[in-house]
């Protein structure tokens, strides 16, 4: 039987050089590796340890190939030596560290690397020379330092914390920095160092030229059985067992009761051992590939199955057990896995349709052929008396009767040595088996691709879609709890209640669904698992829907199991996977579901995963589940999910505007920042894939945004403040451990966001406001000011004219009514002198309206007025009166002209009015220093000299005097009876102009 | 009737034909004579101690000086000196200051010529007059509307549309306490700004253009 498993094995571990990710299952040893005859046990028959397996070379980040060292250091990172230089990987990602960016590393093929206790690598390189890397910092050690070789082969830490270094030539100590040679000298001249390892009782192991063993008592030299040129010991390793074995180029040796006996399973040179946490000798030879040790026995792995090369060159065995290989020809990474597949012999293509659990532990595969597995070994089975048809479905109801559906041929019974054949359309609706399933009541129930059929003795009763069944093709049946039968078609779902179809919330959410798998849990809870779109959950009348928005591997369902111990299980396309179930009604909240995924292998041709016919996959009596695919039958041994640490969230990269920025644990960026970008990924040297990130950076998301797998978060136009960005990585199957970076960042605020920028402006805004207001005020000021002279102006010039003027007609009027009848001279010289008062006050009225027309300052035309007033004159008398200009007129101001005007009216006036002239002459004669003027009448004159008394009738003189003398001037009269009237006046040039001139008139 | 006999009488206002009228109303009084006429305050002293008039008609608006003036400073040397204020001011506080100057009439311009006669009859006869329209203003005046000197040049500066701080310069006085000033007199005169504050001065001869 071993024979045949192993050339079974031929067939199904394989290997592909161009994908990495691979399964394979480390077998049975094979009988031609048994060190000791009569150690293999049987129970090596089934599947021992499987693994999937992972391999990194170039193309996948490696500087070189050849991996010649690969250790962890205490914080998670692979380091890993290889002849392109140091690389720290943290699962997908590889840092090189070589000559080009560490002039430290004298040469860039590292040959071992040892990770001290305090935290610190050592590096020995191949010809550079001895390096430490501590702190971050880089230092060579070199023949200046005292190592007079620099092909460092080995590295240890003792149990003192001495490290012990060996080279090509010599064995040298570092203790407290300070570097010494170890004599050797007694046992070669130049004592080549390879392998230093050392033992439970603190012995020091040195091989190379030779063994030696240093120990309290000094050292002495171990004898190995073969010929000294066979001798020179590659590697050296303690197991756990306490024996020593030593490789050496030409095998391996063993220490049997102190005396070396050679190993005569391993050829070749033994380059690396080493034994793992589960008691796994693992030996890497050169050229030979690798081989295992367990329970006695020897495994052989060569590249033609498992390895990139035969040449292995660095065995080590990470925190999370699995095995890393550093070989010639790239780096593999072993890791257990509990899926194994069992292939079905001498089947073609070990398509198996459905796998169903007998009661008697009995696996049954049914694929070309009927299989039975038992005790993990398949075989072909022949059901007796039966036809040689293609079956499809084996059941065992509770009565110990067999149903054997088959592949349109109806569906047979065998009970008690008597085989049933029931067929369309009497028995079934169709000759093609679904499912099968037995109801609590006893009664058969059978699902073909036309409907389903109830057998019970006798009877049938076929549901059909004329019947009120969803769909014709039919996928799946279950009875609940209740004793109602689903059933699951191609086009919906249908619910059986008493023998008649009903609708409920789950016939409706699932109206449009292929329902290939329904399953009621330990809890009464009915879950249906879709072709297309996830799992659907029902209970209590409701439904929920997962998908791979919630966590599944798919969201294609064949098969839903549960083997009991709280996880519902699911098998899709390629993967399967499983879940805890929840206990009670799914939190909103908390829908995510804690999925484990089973990578199965093949991927580059995948493993199909089998469905649609039920069952397609089943849980063993030993709690072991049971799935069909194309590539056999699939197993999967549940265990207890190892305690495993939450994948290590790291900062991988800050890249700002595109530009990459160092990692800081606070960075502080402009105020031009647009486009933040914030990297990150795990520190895990498992598998990656399940690993999910979320991330928020505090000061600008409200709450956690989940990432799923992506590794970069970006942020633009971050308003400026000070944020921490935090990340947090887990695993889908364990969302509760979590690990966490984060790094605190800033961005400046443009200027114009500043505190102070904002105060100046605010600053300004307020000045800019007061101006503005005090702008309004002067302009307020002034219009009142310009408002309050206007209305001072118009006040002064009424009280000026026409106040002054009916004032003055009225005291004139009032006299006249005052005098008696016989004092008519006097009453007519009155009235005369309210008519002259009334003509001039119209005439003081009209040009001080005027004035209000115009500026009130405007320099007036002294000439053109003066013209004015003889034509006005001229046209109401009837006397020819003349104006004329002499020298070069002046400006005069208004206020002033209009007294220099008035003047000259009442001049032309009295003349006009008393002297009865023929001609009035008006003469305005500007000087450099004066304005001499001049009214001249011939008119009758008076005498000047006569008594004021009665020649009241002289006022009007007065009245020019004082205008004259008020604005500074001279003023003369000269008349005589007969002999006219001249009024001459002069005022100064200066006074005429002077503002001063203005504020001289009193108001 | 002899000159000696007729009430003496000064005409003091700077406009000649009203002079002209009110002479020639006095001179068809039969017990009245005209002794003179002034057009400025400073002739009006000037024909006051000359003529030694019964009783003279002061304008208050005079070229040189103001009418109050002319009766204060006559009043000082003869407080039995007689005036009757003949003006276009009706504000009430030309009134009173010219009643608390001496003056024993106050005529506003414009009156029938009846009116002057009987003013100029009771002031001979020793009685004050005052027309009701004038009795009025007097009455309407408020006793605390008191302003000070320096209150009342601020106010009559404010009249003119000057500003804080040219009344400021052309009083010497700091600008605050102008504003101080402004505060009290629109406080006085029981108004809210400035442009109240100069209609109000007009209005009741606090200030005059």
């Amino acid at each position: 039987m071993s024979g045949f498993q192993s050339n079974r094995r031929k067939s199904w571990l394989w290997c592909r050089r161009i994908n990495p990710v691979l399964f394979f299952a480390l077998l049975a040893p094979d009988p031609g590796f048994v060190a000791h005859a009569g150690t293999l046990t049987t129970k090596a028959a089934a599947p021992v340890e499987q693994y999937t397996r992972r391999i990194w070379r170039v193309q996948d980040g490696l500087p070189e190939d050849t991996v010649q060292a690969i250790q962890q250091s205490p914080d998670g990172y692979l380091w890993i030596g290889t002849t392109g230089g140091l690389v720290r990987f943290d699962g997908s990602h590889f840092h090189l560290y070589d000559h080009a960016t560490t002039p430290a590393l004298a040469d860039n093929s590292v040959f071992c690397v040892l990770s001290a206790r305090d935290g610190s690598l050592w590096i020995g390189t191949d010809g550079g020379g001895l390096v430490h890397f501590k702190d971050g910092a880089f230092r060579a050690y070199t023949q200046a330092a005292g190592l007079t070789n620099g092909f460092v082969r080995s590295l240890i830490e003792d149990d003192q914390g001495r490290i012990w270094i060996g080279t090509d030539n010599g064995l040298f100590q570092m203790n407290q920095d300070k570097l010494r040679q170890v004599d050797t000298s007694p046992f070669a001249s130049a004592f080549a160092v390879h392998s230093i390892v050392e033992d439970r009782a603190h012995r020091i192991w040195v091989g190379g030229s030779g063994l030696l063993v240093f120990d309290q008592a000094g050292v002495s030299e171990k004898q190995l059985p073969g010929r000294d040129s066979e001798n020179r010991v590659k590697s050296i390793v303690e197991t756990k067992d306490g024996t020593i074995w030593v490789g050496t180029v030409s095998g391996l040796d063993r220490l049997v009761e102190g005396k070396f006996e050679p190993v005569p399973q391993i050829k070749g040179t033994v380059r690396t051992l080493r034994q793992t946490g589960d008691g796994t000798l693992w030996i890497g030879s050169i050229g030979h590939g690798l081989y295992r040790y367990v329970n006695g026995g020897f495994s052989h792995l060569t590249s033609a199955d498992l390895l990139p090369s035969n040449t292995i060159l660095s065995i080590f065995e990470d925190a999370e057990q699995q095995v890393w290989v550093g070989t010639q020809e790239g780096m593999v990474r072993l890791s257990k896995t509990p899926v194994s597949v069992l292939p079905l012999p001498g089947d073609s293509d070990s398509d198996i349709g459905t796998i169903s659990a007998d009661t008697n532990g009995t696996i049954w595969a049914a694929s070309s052929g009927v299989f039975v597995i038992r005790d993990g070994v398949a075989r072909p089975y022949k059901f007796p008396n039966l036809p040689d048809v293609p079956i499809r479905n084996v059941f065992r109801d509770r009565s110990g009767d067999l149903w054997i559906g088959t592949d349109g041929s109806g569906v047979y019974a065998l009970t008690h040595g008597r085989v049933i054949h029931y067929t369309a359309p009497s028995r079934l609706t169709n000759n093609f088996t679904r499912a099968f399933l037995q109801s609590r009541d006893g009664a058969m129930w059978i699902a073909t691709d036309e409907g389903v059929s109830r057998i019970a003795g006798e009877d049938t009763q076929n549901y059909q879609v004329r019947n009120g069944l969803a769909y014709f093709s039919t996928r799946a049946l279950v009875e609940d709890k209740h004793g109602d039968i689903w059933i699951g078609t191609d086009h919906g779902l249908s619910h059986l209640h008493a023998g008649a179809f009903v609708r409920d919330a789950a016939t409706d959410a699932l109206a449009e669904e292929k329902v290939w798998s329904i399953l009621e849990d330990d809890h009464g809870t009915l879950w249906f698992g879709t072709r297309s779109h996830g799992l659907f959950r029902y209970q209590d009348g409701r439904i929920t829907t997962y998908t791979t928005a919630q966590g599944l591997a798919t969201n294609s369902i064949y098969q839903l199991l549960d083997n009991h111990h709280g996880s519902l299980w699911l098998s899709g396309p390629t993967t399967i996977s499983s879940f805890p179930l929840p206990t009670q009604e799914p939190d909103k909240e908390e829908t995510h579901l804690k999925v484990n995924v089973y990578e199965l292998p093949y991927d580059s041709i995948p493993a199909q995963m089998y469905g649609g016919r039920q069952p397609a996959g089943c849980v063993a009596r030993d709690g072991g589940l049971w799935f069909a695919s194309s590539r056999g039958a699939v197993r999967v041994l549940p265990q207890p999910a190892p305690h495993v640490a939450p994948p290590r969230a790291l900062l991988t990269g800050i890249k700002a505007d595109g530009r990459e920025l160092p990692l800081a644990s606070s960075l502080v960026f402009p105020a031009s920042l647009s486009r933040l970008e914030i990297s990150f990924a795990p520190l895990l040297l498992r598998s990656q894939e399940d690993v999910r990130f979320r991330y928020r950076l505090e000061g600008f998301d409200q709450d956690w945004i989940y990432a799923g797998t992506n590794r970069v978060a970006s942020y633009t136009n971050l308003p400026a403040g000070k944020y921490q960005f935090r990340v947090v990585a887990f695993e889908v199957n364990n969302p509760a451990a979590v690990s966490e970076a984060s790094f605190g960042l800033q961005k400046k605020p443009h200027f114009y966001d500043t505190w102070w920028f904002v105060s100046l402006c605010l600053l300004a805004a307020g000045l800019l406001i007061l101006v503005i207001y005090q702008s309004r005020i002067r302009s307020l000021r002034l219009r009142f000011k310009a408002v309050l002279e206007e209305r001072n102006r118009l006040a002064r010039e009424m009280h000026d004219t026409v106040i002054q003027g009916c004032t003055s007609i009225s005291a004139l009027l009032e006299a006249i009514s005052s005098l008696r009848r016989e004092n008519l001279a006097l009453q007519e010289n009155l009235l005369d002198h309210a008519r002259l008062q009334v003509r001039s006050t119209i005439d003081e009225a009209r040009q001080a309206v005027w004035n209000l027309r115009h500026k009130e300052e405007s320099v007036a035309d002294l000439g053109s007025s003066a013209a004015a007033i003889a034509a006005r004159t001229s046209e109401e008398f009837g006397i020819a009166v003349h104006c004329t200009e002499e020298g070069r007129p002046f400006s005069v101001r208004g206020s002033l002209a209009r007294e220099l005007l008035m003047v000259i009216r009442e001049a032309v006036y009295n003349g006009a009015l008393h002297g009865h002239p023929r001609r009035i002459q008006i003469k305005l004669v500007y000087t450099r220093d004066e304005l001499d003027s001049s009214v001249h009448d011939d008119g009758c004159g008076f005498d000047p000299t006569a008594r004021k008394a009665e020649g009241a009738q002289h006022y009007g003189i007065e009245g020019m005097r004082e205008r004259v003398e008020r604005m500074g001037g001279r003023i003369s009269i000269v008349s005589a009876p007969e002999r006219g009237t001249t009024v001459s006046f002069s005022v100064r040039r200066a006074h005429l102009q002077s503002p001063a001139a203005e504020d001289s008139i009193p108001i | 009737m002899s000159d000696e006999q007729k009430i003496k009488i000064l005409i003091c206002d700077d406009h000649p034909i009203m002079r002209f009228g009110i002479a020639a109303i006095i001179q068809s009084q039969a017990n009245m004579t005209v002794a003179g006429q002034a057009g400025t305050a400073e002739e009006a002293i000037r024909l006051f101690w000359e003529l030694r008039p019964d009783i003279t008609l002061m304008d208050l608006r005079l070229p040189d000086k103001s009418g109050v003036d002319v009766i204060r400073s006559v009043r000082r040397s003869a407080p039995q000196a007689r005036f009757i204020v003949l003006t276009t001011y009706e504000g009430d506080e030309d009134i009173h200051q010219a009643l608390e100057a001496g003056a024993m009439g106050y005529l506003i311009k414009g009156m029938p010529h009846e009116v002057l006669m009987e003013a100029l009859r009771k002031v001979h006869a020793g009685r004050n007059f005052l027309p009701p329209p004038v009795a009025r203003a007097l009455a309407s005046r408020m006793p605390d509307g008191e302003l000070s000197t320096r209150e009342r040049e601020v106010l009559s500066l404010l009249v003119r549309g000057k500003s804080n701080r040219e009344i400021a310069d052309q009083l010497s006085i700091k600008e605050a306490t102008v504003k101080s000033h402004v505060s009290v007199i629109l406080m006085r005169l029981n108004v809210t700004d400035r442009t109240q504050a100069v209609v109000a001065a007009l209005q009741r001869g606090l200030a005059h253009l």
